[in-house]
């Protein structure tokens, strides 16, 4: 494969390459609620899937919390930490997914007022793809030296992800609060808390916590991909400075997605990194 | 006399004017809201918030919120993200329980901190295991003639009639 291809053809490629590509399917956390009021401390149910159906769970995503997965899912969670950043932008605390068969699940609490930002992150995890001597196709994760006798076309990759939503309680906090400087992450004077039909509004889009290239591309779906035919992706680039601006014709909740491939030279062990943000959005009617 | 001079003669004739009326009387903002009554089991009464905001929808005052619980307070949507969340201060004073269906006629003196110029009333009514509703009325502050208007509700209001008196 050439390094050129975009990370959505890349995506296709390990579809078409393998039975289930978990890593080419989309992922998100979909929280209860994304607005809260009152003076009590609240709790926000989450749920987690790797799935190609906007919020209609098809895999868990996650497990510190004493569910169970298949091998292959577990691998990739041992690489995933699912926390919760404090509106102070620094306070973090983990929280605990369980598994389940189609979805992983867990609480937060919310005890300050501002906004807090949920994150499933999965740190670089190594997906080899090859053929079997029989050529047919197969993928792992782990090392070359898992790799069965004979196989052939050996292609490494390192798969990383941000799966992210975000909570407010009462009065929101600024983006810039939350700044990691690591990874796709949103930024901007925007709030995604502050959401509305008909009011179209401009994020930053920043990578390792610096403006994004213009072009780079994302792409926003409404949820309920299951249930219409067509997937009315809307596809987005950014601007020069780096932003997009979405545009929500309908409330309810919304996937971003973005993905940044960097090709790795070759004679490299490694053919390209990926790195993902997956971003849900609530949006409420006028 | 030069035009300049009468324009400028007549601002400051229509200034006076509204110095003495509003020292006379404050400008007023009567209102009259109709909760109307659902067939519908079970039934909550609705929260309720009445405020104003500038034309670019920025809050401005809030006129008054009726609620049980503030944990539900963020079901009126509009009205929390343009006043309720960030500044509780706003509506300390001006909060009730929640209306039974009826007709509630109230009065609003227009606070002195609110310049003249164009406002938009809001009213945004939201039900527990009901609907929401959002009417949005521009209005003028500090004219000299009385306005009047009637808006209907889609569900979850009745008839709001707005009366507001230099």
């Amino acid at each position: 494969m050439r390094t050129s291809l975009s990370p959505r053809l890349l995506a296709l490629f390990a579809l078409t390459l393998t039975n289930t590509a978990v890593q080419a399917h989309g992922r998100y956390v979909l929280p209860s609620h994304t607005l809260l009021s009152g003076e009590e401390p609240q709790s926000v149910t989450l749920n987690a899937s790797i799935t190609n159906d906007i919020f209609h769970p098809d895999k868990p995503l996650g497990n510190n919390g004493g569910g169970t997965a298949n091998p292959f899912l577990l691998k990739i969670f041992s690489k995933v930490t699912p926390y919760i950043t404090a509106p102070d932008g620094k306070t973090q605390e983990v929280i605990k997914l369980t598994a389940f068969t189609r979805q992983s699940t867990g609480d937060v609490t919310l005890k300050n007022d501002g906004t807090y930002r949920i994150t499933i992150e999965q740190k670089p995890t190594q997906m080899i793809y090859f053929k079997n001597p029989d050529g047919t196709p197969n993928r792992i994760i782990g090392e070359r030296s898992e790799l069965p006798e004979g196989a052939t076309n050996i292609e490494v990759h390192l798969i990383s992800s941000r799966v992210e939503t975000f909570i407010t309680n009462n009065s929101p906090t600024p983006l810039s609060k939350h700044i990691s400087g690591s990874g796709i992450e949103i930024g901007g004077s925007a709030h995604p808390n502050d959401l509305f039909v008909g009011e179209p509004v401009t994020f930053l889009l920043l990578m390792d916590g610096k403006p994004v290239a213009s072009g780079i591309e994302a792409h926003l779906e409404f949820g309920g991909t299951r249930h219409r035919n067509k997937r009315n992706t809307q596809e987005l680039r950014t601007n020069d400075a780096g932003e997009i601006t979405l545009n929500f014709a309908e409330a309810g909740f919304y996937l971003l997605e973005v993905d940044v491939s960097a090709p790795v030279p070759e004679n490299n062990e490694v053919k390209a990194k990926h790195h993902s943000l997956y971003l849900t959005f609530e949006v409420f009617p006028q | 006399m030069p035009t300049f001079l009468s324009a400028s003669l007549r601002s400051v004739f229509v200034l006076t004017g509204c110095l003495i009326t509003s020292l006379c009387q404050a400008e007023s903002i009567a209102l009259s809201v109709t909760i109307p009554t659902l067939d519908v089991d079970p039934y909550h009464r609705p929260y309720v918030a009445v405020w104003l905001e500038t034309p670019e929808r920025k809050g401005v005052k809030v006129i008054n919120v009726w609620y049980e619980q503030d944990e539900w307070l963020k079901d009126l949507r509009q009205w929390w993200r343009k006043i309720g969340r960030s500044d509780a201060a706003a509506y300390e004073g001006v909060t009730g329980a929640t209306r039974k269906p009826g007709t509630y006629t109230y009065e609003w003196t227009v606070a002195d901190d609110i310049p003249a110029g164009n406002y938009v009333l809001c009213f945004e009514a939201s039900r527990e295991a009901g609907g929401r509703d959002f009417l949005r009325q521009a209005i003028t502050l500090g004219g000299q003639q009385q306005q009047r208007y009637q808006l209907e509700g889609d569900y979850e209001f009745g008839a709001i009639a707005i009366t507001i008196q230099p």
